[in-house]
């Protein structure tokens, strides 16, 4: 496969390169899916204007840049007296006077002459608090994001200090991964074509309202020439399945505002899948296919709880198995064989460890080859665990593929949120049989339910026939619930797709 | 030897006793002659009319029939054999494909009486034929076909992949009619039926009259659980006096179970003919022992020691002589037992049923004492333990207090002061079928379309609103999906027909008894139909009782999830026009004062300059 050169300035700056040599610069525990939503939006718009979204020449040392929208974000959050002022029921002047007082008057000024009344105020920013993204998680005011009404609702992650430039913290270049994921699936000008016309019309009225929440001129600027992240590999099969999915939710008859949700879900599903196949490239071996097995929530614990726990505990470890894998490799190298003969060899297998995987050891390492392999083994699988490894977890909770409990565990079972939007993307022409549902489950997402699809993932049925039909009729009887399911007769029922899509 | 009544026996083949023992088309014939029954039970399948003028006519078309097993596909095609003079001995002899010559075209008729009894080198071998025949009406043949739908499906899909372009758009328009319940298509030579699209209530009415009224029920005279005067202790006669009812008029037994059937079919709840017959048995037959169904001679039994509580009638409706392993494979019983009928009281009848024979007493004696076999006297010692403070036997009172409300439920008469309907899972039920009816009718139930518009007002906008003269269309904005919904996009969707401005209107399904609620734009071309939602019993209920101040969680997550998606679909079909310019936003908050009015806040935004 093709891969690309990795820029030496992403190199320089990392202490070992191993997680960005597998999957690219980068994956981050920290940044949630919608945050991937985000960032991507972010670029998306940015290229928009140079009138090369999705549509690149060349991906190699791309640059962009993103507005810090301080007013905005100061108004919406970090601004507790509007609320309070708002209700003391005092005239309008007074409350402007006071709140103007509270904040820096002069930078929120303009705001009198946009908004008749300060409850107009209020209830505008009261409307974006409400429906901001992720509202539970405590980050700080400049880590929070208003719901991207369009192309004026996007800016950047900033930290504490907003002036200052940014620490990737949120925005951790998930985003742009994405962006070059779609970028070279062949599919990019269309895609681009469906994102303007349905998520991000400048026309929509709450776009509107949140660019009158800023003067004419911001002030705060932009945070200029960032530059694009680095996915390894040029052109890969994970790439258009996840822009079929993207148009697939792009022509449904909806408001754009509804689609964000089912793309935030099945994107980082796309994502987590490319790992997973990563991953198990690096590691070799047979099993090339990951598997989700799911299990349809049940009162009792049945087998398949199991079966999904371990599909998942596979899953985990195999980044790590990976990574291992991937330094291993480095011993069938010829000039690892040279360095192990030269005349100083503890030098020699130093050097061509630190060039080969950009290796900044803390300390000089000293030693036989083999302690100085393990020392680099070491600091690479450390720093697979801090973040990369954590994002299977981190992500497929937050897509509602996985649930916890305490004491008794973390195992794959869909929440009504994903399964809505498993239905959008895969039920073509407002209807599926329901068996023919599970297997495009599976061929689409190795999401297995049923027991032909577990046939199909494990190679032989791996426990009992009736706890996988079980399974599937407790499926069954959770999308019909959902009103996404009709049965016919006993012999046949269909999925249904509530949302027509545009021919 | 004592006194037996053939009939009984034959009758048995049709309940809930073992697999193999019921009694299906092919096994009919022998249990008929060996029980000498003169007038079998016959209820004429649905479409067997239609499928016999088909085949009379010069240009016949092939005809396939789907639906749930029991609904009489096997059936329908040994009539059709037999109506064209086929030869019985070779229908009885199994033969998978048999043909016969018909009447008014040279065609030769081939009947497949079920498609899945054909192999897989079998199906290769036919389903090419049937599909060229459907699509180009071939010269020499024509089919009926009886064919379980999933199975018929998966096999035509395999098929026409194989073939290309033309199989699969056939296909996909077989598909098509299947799930749309279209009967014939403008492009095919092919009638689908399927069985599963009939009223069961109207033909459970048949079975029960069948049943109840055969002749041979006179063989029961000079047995000795009858009297002269035809008064009985035999609780088979006494099952089947209270299912016939005293009048042709009003049996509230047999008009309840009717409405509880229509129900499931409104709810999609299918049950093929085969399940009412056995409904039908059971209530009359129904014994809560080992055997299942009484006998002449255990009857006798239950009669002389009078355990009639083995043999409740209205118990027996919900399958409660058999063990719950055993009921749960019966679709009949899980159907109906998903009314909760029974465990849904309302404090009325509960206080009539316990306090009853001290507070009411005439009341009493008239709808529950005066039952001497499952009435009153049924459970007056467990009800005179518990008022006396004895908590011992505490479980046992309560389900005797359970089976008290079932047979309430279909006795109660129309006008008692007491709902039947408020001993059931969906307390609007009577209101739904009422509702549907008017719609039929072409009358507009206007009251109940108010309450409708205030729970969907509720819905929509996540707030107490008490206003069910208009609709109100309101977002919660960011994707749409919150629970409160302030940004107002439409007030302006009246509760009827209008000329200019839309409104909500309302329609039958297919099945000609599902309301269709349905937003309609008057200026839009055509119908002008936005969006429209079937109304089944549980959505209407749940606006009905979010309309009251209540909200069950065992239904009400499906019907607001699809209430949710009902809105986004109009809010996108509407398209509002937008009152802002260039140079302001407007929109409207609503908000709710403390007395549910509906308070709009107009809020004005200058987004550029002058």
């Amino acid at each position: 496969m093709n891969v690309i050169p990795a820029p030496e300035k992403f190199k320089k700056s990392v202490k070992v390169w191993v997680d960005e040599a597998i999957w690219g610069h980068r994956f981050y525990n920290d940044q949630t899916p919608w945050l991937v939503l985000l960032e991507f939006l972010c670029v998306f718009k940015d290229r928009q204007t140079q009138g090369f979204a999705l549509n690149e020449s060349q991906t190699h040392g791309l640059e962009y840049s993103i507005p810090r929208s301080l007013h905005l974000r100061k108004l919406v959050f970090n601004n507790p007296h509007i609320s309070h002022i708002e209700t003391t029921g005092r005239s309008e002047s007074e409350k402007w006077k006071d709140w103007f007082e509270h904040v820096n008057g002069n930078d929120f000024s303009f705001l009198r002459e946009r908004f008749e009344k300060f409850t107009w105020l209020a209830r505008v920013v009261e409307y974006f608090q409400n429906t901001a993204i992720e509202p539970h998680r405590q980050r700080r005011w400049t880590s929070r994001f208003i719901f991207p009404h369009g192309v004026d609702c996007l800016y950047a992650d900033l930290p504490n200090n907003p002036h200052k430039s940014p620490d990737r913290r949120f925005f951790a270049r998930g985003g742009e991964l994405l962006y070059l994921m779609l970028c070279r699936s062949g599919h990019g000008p269309e895609i681009a074509e469906l994102i303007n016309r349905k998520l991000l019309n400048a026309a929509d009225p709450w776009n509107q309202i949140a660019k009158a929440l800023s003067p004419e001129d911001d002030g705060s600027g932009h945070i200029e020439r960032i530059t694009m992240g680095y996915l390894p590999y040029a052109e890969r099969e994970e790439y258009k399945e996840l822009a079929k999915t993207w148009k697939q939710i792009l022509q449904l008859q909806l408001t754009g505002a509804v689609l964000f949700d089912p793309l935030v879900r099945l994107s980082a599903l796309h994502m987590l899948l490319y790992m997973l196949r990563r991953a198990a490239e690096e590691i070799g071996g047979d099993r090339k296919e990951p598997r989700f097995v799911l299990e349809i929530a049940t009162p009792g614990k049945t087998m398949l709880y199991e079966l999904s726990s371990e599909s998942l505990r596979a899953n985990r470890m195999s980044t790590l198995r990976a990574v291992r894998a991937h330094v291993e490799h480095a011993k069938d190298d010829e000039r690892w064989r040279r360095a192990c003969n030269a005349r100083v060899p503890a030098e020699a297998v130093r050097d061509f460890l630190s060039d080969h995987f950009a290796w900044k050891p803390d300390d000089p390492v000293s030693g036989d080859p083999q302690e100085i392999f393990s020392e680099l083994r070491s600091d690479v699988e450390k720093r697979h665990k801090q973040h990369v490894e954590k994002v299977h977890n981190e992500w497929t909770r937050r897509i509602g593929l996985t649930v916890s409990q305490r004491a008794v565990g973390t195992w794959y079972a869909p929440n009504d949120s994903l399964l809505k939007a498993l239905v959008m993307c895969i039920v073509e022409d407002g209807r599926e049989e329901y068996h023919r549902f599970l297997a495009k489950l599976y061929e689409r997402f190795r999401i297995v339910v049923a027991a032909p699809e577990a046939e199909r993932a494990f190679g032989s049925l791996p426990t009992d026939q009736h706890v996988f039909t079980r399974n599937a009729q407790r499926l069954e009887q959770r999308l019909r619930t959902l009103g996404l399911l009709r049965r016919l007769s006993d012999d046949c029922a269909y999925v249904q797709n509530p949302f027509r899509r545009h021919q | 030897m004592s006194h037996s009544n053939n009939l009984v026996a034959f009758l048995r083949h049709y309940g809930p006793i073992p697999a193999g023992d019921n009694m299906y088309d092919e096994l009919i014939h022998k249990e008929i002659e060996r029980y000498g029954i003169d007038k079998p039970i016959i209820i004429t399948p649905v479409r067997l009319d239609e499928v016999i003028k088909n085949f009379e006519s010069e240009t016949p078309k092939n005809i396939i029939l789907t639906g749930t097993a029991g609904d009489g596909k096997t059936y329908t095609c040994r009539r059709v054999w037999e109506h064209f003079h086929g030869d019985p001995g070779k229908w009885r002899e199994g033969i998978k494909t048999p043909e016969l010559r018909l009447p008014n075209t040279d065609k030769r008729l081939c009947i497949v009486k079920d498609l899945s009894e054909l192999t897989a080198a079998e199906k290769e071998v036919f389903l090419p034929d049937l599909a060229v025949s459907v699509r180009n009406n071939a010269p020499d043949k024509v089919y009926l076909v009886a064919a379980n739908d999933g199975q018929l499906l998966a096999s035509w899909r395999d098929f026409a992949e194989s073939r290309g372009d033309e199989y699969i758009h056939d296909f996909k328009v077989i598909e098509a009619m299947l799930v749309e319940e279209e009967i014939q298509s403008e492009h095919l030579s092919l009638l689908l039926y399927n069985l599963s699209h009939f009223d069961g209530s109207k033909s459970f009415k048949e079975i029960v009259s069948q049943v109840t009224e055969h002749p041979q029920w006179s063989d029961c005279s000079g047995c000795s659980l009858l009297s002269e005067d035809e008064s009985t202790k035999c609780p088979i006669r006494i099952n089947r006096d209270r299912l016939r009812g005293n009048s042709e008029a009003f049996s509230p037994f047999r008009d309840r179970l009717t409405d509880l059937l229509k129900l499931a079919r409104a709810n999609r709840m299918h049950l093929p003919i085969r399940d009412l017959l056995l409904l039908c048995v059971n209530i009359i037959l129904g014994d809560n022992t080992e055997r299942i169904l009484l006998t002449c001679r255990t009857a006798k039994n239950r009669a002389e020691s009078g355990d009639y509580h083995k043999t409740n009638p209205y118990a027996n409706v919900f399958g409660a002589n058999l063990r719950s392993r055993l009921r749960q494979q019966y679709q009949a019983f899980s159907t109906l037992e998903a009314f909760g009928i029974g465990r849904e009281t309302d404090n009325k009848t509960d206080h009539l049923l316990i306090y009853g024979p001290y507070d009411d007493k005439e009341k009493y004696e008239d709808l529950i004492g005066n039952d001497q076999f499952y009435g009153g006297p049924a459970y007056s010692n467990a009800l005179q333990d518990y008022l006396e403070g004895e908590r011992e036997n505490l479980p046992e009172f309560m389900y005797s207090l359970v089976l008290q409300r079932q047979r309430l439920f279909f006795t109660l008469p129309s006008e008692s002061g007491l709902s039947p309907w408020s001993l059931s899972v969906y307390q609007s039920s009577g209101k739904f079928l009422e509702f549907g009816k008017k719609i039929k009718d072409g009358r507009f139930p206007y009251r109940t379309v108010e309450v409708l518009a205030r729970g969907l007002n509720r819905t929509f906008c996540g707030m107490m609103i008490d206003d069910g003269h208009k609709i109100y269309l309101a977002s919660s904005g960011g994707d749409g999906r919150g629970r409160i919904a302030s940004i107002l996009n439409s007030d302006n969707i009246g509760i009827s027909k209008h000329k200019r401005n839309p409104y909500l209107h309302f329609g039958l399904a297919s099945d000609k008894l599902t309301p269709l609620m349905k937003i309609v734009d008057p200026t839009e071309p055509g119908d002008g139909v936005v969006d429209e939602i079937e109304l089944q019993i549980s959505h209407f209920e749940y606006l009905i009782r979010v309309a009251k101040g209540s909200l069950p969680t065992s239904f009400s997550r499906q019907c607001y999830e699809d209430f949710l998606d009902f809105k986004l679909r109009i809010i996108e079909g509407l398209n509002e026009t937008d009152t802002s310019s260039h140079r302001k936003i407007f929109f409207q908050a609503i908000n709710v004062d403390e007395h549910g009015r509906p308070q709009l806040e107009n809020i004005r935004i200058i987004i550029g300059e002058e």
